[in-house]
């Protein structure tokens, strides 16, 4: 019977987590020193092959993961990451073992906020440039905006943020800040303080695991 | 630092990296993909720099609109090539695994 993963957490007592996914309930494992959540999924032609289905399942995969943050720092799988059998899993934590361990460890205590700007006057100011010149000057100009709000971000959360990372798309852009948990009320205040940027669209939400911080600084990510 | 460049690999992460699709059916979008991803990092990079260019004043006016230009039009043609294969900009960015994704 396949297994869906979950995530990984440092060995804890387990969570009793609620939520189910594909009417499956979540269960949870010591196995060499890290605690696992999973489901056993019976059917997974019905439960991920159709798209209500799947959408269904995905949010449930997240609310799952949220309630496993609550109480500890979960290291998430991808959805939906499936394993055939029991061997597998155990192989494949064999071979990850390390990578996790550092991992729980330096993120241990903390938690994710994605806050994701969009510009909605940038359409227009996009528009076919006329010329070369023009064109660089609006690449110019847009890496500017970035900045500034870049600068602001981090200029209002200072030292409640451990640390940040970007991912620029070409009309979106995204910062996650790693946050410890006694240091959630403080960014939150902080950011509730900046108010508005003008032009600028900004949406926070979290708090996450904080996935985009496995990989350490440096080697990617 | 190359021992643990081979470490992180060589190490599939919980978060395995894609791979191009090579079955019968979609091997050619999958070539695009990996292909069209690496000219857009490209791009990215030379706009940059040409950037860097602009506002150092390094280079005449004339350089400036060539570069400008031709980063437009390689653009446009990335955008378009994406279109015929069915790739939205954001497939481009390939995920690299533990070392990220392509495009940051």
């Amino acid at each position: 019977m396949p297994y869906l993963l979950y995530c990984v957490t440092q060995s804890t007592p387990a969570v009793a987590v609620a939520t189910t996914v594909c009417d499956r309930p979540v269960e949870s494992r010591d196995m060499l020193g890290l605690r696992v959540y999973w489901s056993d999924i019976e059917d997974v032609e019905a439960c991920f092959n159709k798209p209500e289905a799947l959408k269904q399942a995905a949010l449930k995969f997240h609310q799952v993961l949220r309630e496993i943050l609550a109480l500890t720092t979960p290291i998430g799988f991808r959805f939906p990451t499936l394993l055939e059998t029991s061997d597998a899993l155990e192989e494949h934590l064999l071979s990850e073992q390390e990578l996790y361990r550092e991992a729980l460890t330096r993120l241990g205590g903390t938690v994710q906020y994605e806050i994701t700007a969009t510009w909605p006057d940038e359409q227009a100011d996009t528009a076919t440039p006329v010329s070369g010149r023009e064109y660089l000057k609006r690449r110019q100009e847009a890496a500017g905006r970035v900045a500034a709000v870049e600068n602001k971000l981090k200029g209002v959360t200072g030292d409640s943020v451990r640390e940040w990372r970007a991912r620029q798309e070409r009309k979106v852009h995204r910062w996650y800040a790693l946050v410890s948990q006694d240091c959630r009320e403080r960014f939150l205040a902080a950011l509730r303080t900046a108010g508005g940027s003008e032009g600028v669209r900004l949406r926070l939400s979290g708090p996450w695991p904080p996935s985009e911080f496995v990989a350490p600084r440096g080697n990617g990510g | 630092m190359v021992a643990e460049l081979r470490r992180q690999l060589q190490s599939n992460s919980q978060q395995p990296p894609e791979r191009v699709d090579c079955s019968e059916e979609t091997i050619e979008q999958g070539l695009a993909k990996l292909v069209l991803g690496l000219i857009e990092l490209l791009r990215q990079l030379l706009e940059r720099q040409a950037i860097r260019r602009m506002e150092g004043g390094s280079v005449s006016d004339e350089q400036v609109e060539q570069m400008g230009l031709a980063l437009m039009k390689l653009e446009a043609k990335v955008k378009d090539l994406a279109q015929q294969f069915d790739l939205r900009p954001e497939d481009l960015n390939l995920d690299l695994g533990p070392l990220g994704k392509l495009l940051e």
